[in-house]
């Protein structure tokens, strides 16, 4: 039963983090929450669906080409949305009221096109599979596992070791300033974009291979990725990693105490303790008053 | 020949006017203080030309070359670097990642450590901590990033707000020589706001009076220094 649950712990964690990392980048470089950020992953998995059932390209295809698709959905909606507002000066609140119609609007659109039915993509067979120490694990979620591992140690060296991942770092810490020497952070910001968005792709990707694709997934999936951030420190990628599988683990053992159905209650307890207590998240840094904002 | 040439220039912040038909003219190669009573507008002039207010009329002139209302980065490629007020760093990221963003769009590797190697020369503290955040580090040695950061770029001008403030006496002391370094090692030409007006009038080659948002005086720091202009503005300041 443990190893039952730190499994399915690991695998929901991994899932939250996709999300949750996304969400991060995109928040540390714009600074407002982009609620849309789920439906990217939506959109990515009906893109799936359908360029998979109606052209029988190759996977070794249909998979990259979805993650592009989430890049430039989510560039597109920078662009068209978010950057003519911020040109009108809104705060951020405003772009928190704009990612939340769209949230709405993109839902309700993959269910015009789609239908309010569950959509269910068998590339590959559900198994029984694996049994390791009495828990069961299928191939799609050991995949899971290792491309999130992998991606994560993608991203670490890549905002650690990149000159665009260093200018991400300086635009999220100080934006004004990022102005002053010289950045374009309206590239940068764009970039982010991209970047988050491609990872909510591959999410939407993963997502639809292990569970079932409905158009109100992204929102569901929004709130734990929102959660684990708030959790890990919305401001640190890798805390919103760490966040995530927090997160994870929380609601599977905590159901091993309660009914499988306060799954959500679980983190949104989890969410406003946080809150309280830890504002910042484990790993968001107070630098305290010695660094002075311009 | 001069460098930098404000006409007639309004601005500042949204309906808020502050700057009311400033004129200034930096000669190249010289350091001019701009100095006036808190409010006069003095953060706002500076970052007019660097584009980060609001402009409502008038020009700026850089190297004969109109740049009124060219974005940030834009003036980073013609040689205008800009240090503001308050000894701002990238907090999270380490010394040296801090400068090398002043540079951030030279890829030659051999170029970016030649510039550390000029920055770490001037000033050395730099060196000892350059793995460091940047938010660890002390007043004085985040006011000296801050000016490392914008001389990457080897500048040909250089603008300071305020690069004295909350720093110790003696500190003060320090950041106005190497200001003056600045100036003949790096062959820039420097505007700088500054509230001590005393010791910077002593390394300053201009002065230019800002008083509510009107330019009220320009002369060189010798014959300003007597003025009665500048016992007027800033009475018993100099006494």
């Amino acid at each position: 039963m443990f190893f039952q649950l730190l499994i399915n712990g690991l695998i929901a964690g991994s899932i939250y983090a996709l999300i949750a990392s996304g969400f991060s980048i995109i928040y540390t470089t714009n600074k407002f929450v982009h609620f849309a950020h789920g439906s990217t992953a939506t959109v990515a998995a009906y893109f799936l669906y359908w360029i998979f059932s109606n052209f029988g390209l190759p996977l070794y295809l249909v998979f990259p080409l979805t993650i592009l698709i989430a890049a430039l959905f989510g560039f597109l909606v920078h662009l068209l949305i978010y950057l003519p507002l911020k040109k009108r000066k809104s705060s951020s609140v405003i772009l928190l009221i704009a990612s939340l119609a769209l949230m709405a609007f993109f839902d309700n659109l993959m269910q015009l096109l789609f239908g309010a039915d569950v959509k269910i993509l068998s590339i590959f067979p559900h198994g029984k599979g694996i049994e390791i120490l009495g828990a069961y694990i299928t191939p799609i979620q050991i995949v899971i596992l290792i491309v999130v591992l992998l991606l994560f140690f993608g991203l670490w060296a890549f905002s650690k070791y990149s000159k665009l991942g260093k200018i991400m770092r300086a635009v999220s810490d100080n934006p004004e300033l990022a102005k002053t020497t010289g950045i374009n952070s309206i590239r940068v910001q764009h970039w982010s974009f991209v970047i988050g968005s491609a990872i909510a792709g591959l999410a939407g990707i993963l997502i639809a291979l292990e569970h079932n694709i409905e158009p109100a997934m992204g929102t569901h999936l929004m709130i734990q990725g929102f959660t684990a951030a708030v959790i890990g420190g919305v401001t640190s990628i890798p805390g919103s990693i760490v966040g995530a599988y927090v997160l994870g683990l929380t609601e599977n053992f905590g159901i091993w105490f309660l009914p499988s159905g306060y799954k959500s209650a679980i983190a949104f307890v989890l969410l406003l303790i946080f809150l309280i207590i830890r504002p910042q998240g484990i790993f968001g840094i107070n630098q305290g008053n010695r660094d002075q904002k311009m | 020949m001069s460098l930098l040439e404000i006409k007639n220039l309004d601005a500042g912040y949204e309906d808020l006017n502050v700057l009311k038909d400033v004129n200034l003219k930096l000669e190249k190669g010289k350091m001019s203080v701009l100095m006036g009573p808190n409010g006069a507008g003095k953060s706002t002039l500076l970052k007019s030309i660097f584009n980060i207010t609001t402009i409502t009329s008038g020009d700026i002139f850089f190297n004969n070359k109109k740049i009124t209302k060219l974005p940030a980065h834009k003036l980073m490629d013609l040689g205008i670097a800009f240090v503001p007020q308050g000894k701002v760093n990238f907090g999270i990221l380490s010394v040296r990642d801090n400068l090398i963003l002043g540079i951030h769009k030279t890829k030659d590797k051999t170029i970016i450590e030649k510039k550390l190697k000029e920055i770490y020369k001037q000033f050395p503290i730099l060196k000892e901590k350059e793995k460091e955040y940047a938010f660890t580090l002390s007043g004085g040695q985040q006011q000296m990033l801050a000016i490392g950061r914008a001389l990457m770029s080897s500048p040909k001008l250089l603008l300071m707000d305020e690069p004295s403030l909350g720093l110790a006496p003696k500190l003060v002391k320090e950041m106005f020589e190497s200001i003056k370094n600045i100036r003949d090692n790096f062959d820039t030409t420097i505007l700088v706001v500054e509230h001590n007006l005393k010791s910077m009038m002593n390394v300053a080659d201009d002065g230019y009076i800002l008083v509510q948002g009107e330019m009220i005086a320009h002369d060189s720091c010798k014959n300003l220094k007597n003025s009665e202009v500048m016992k007027k503005v800033f009475v018993g300041e100099l006494e």
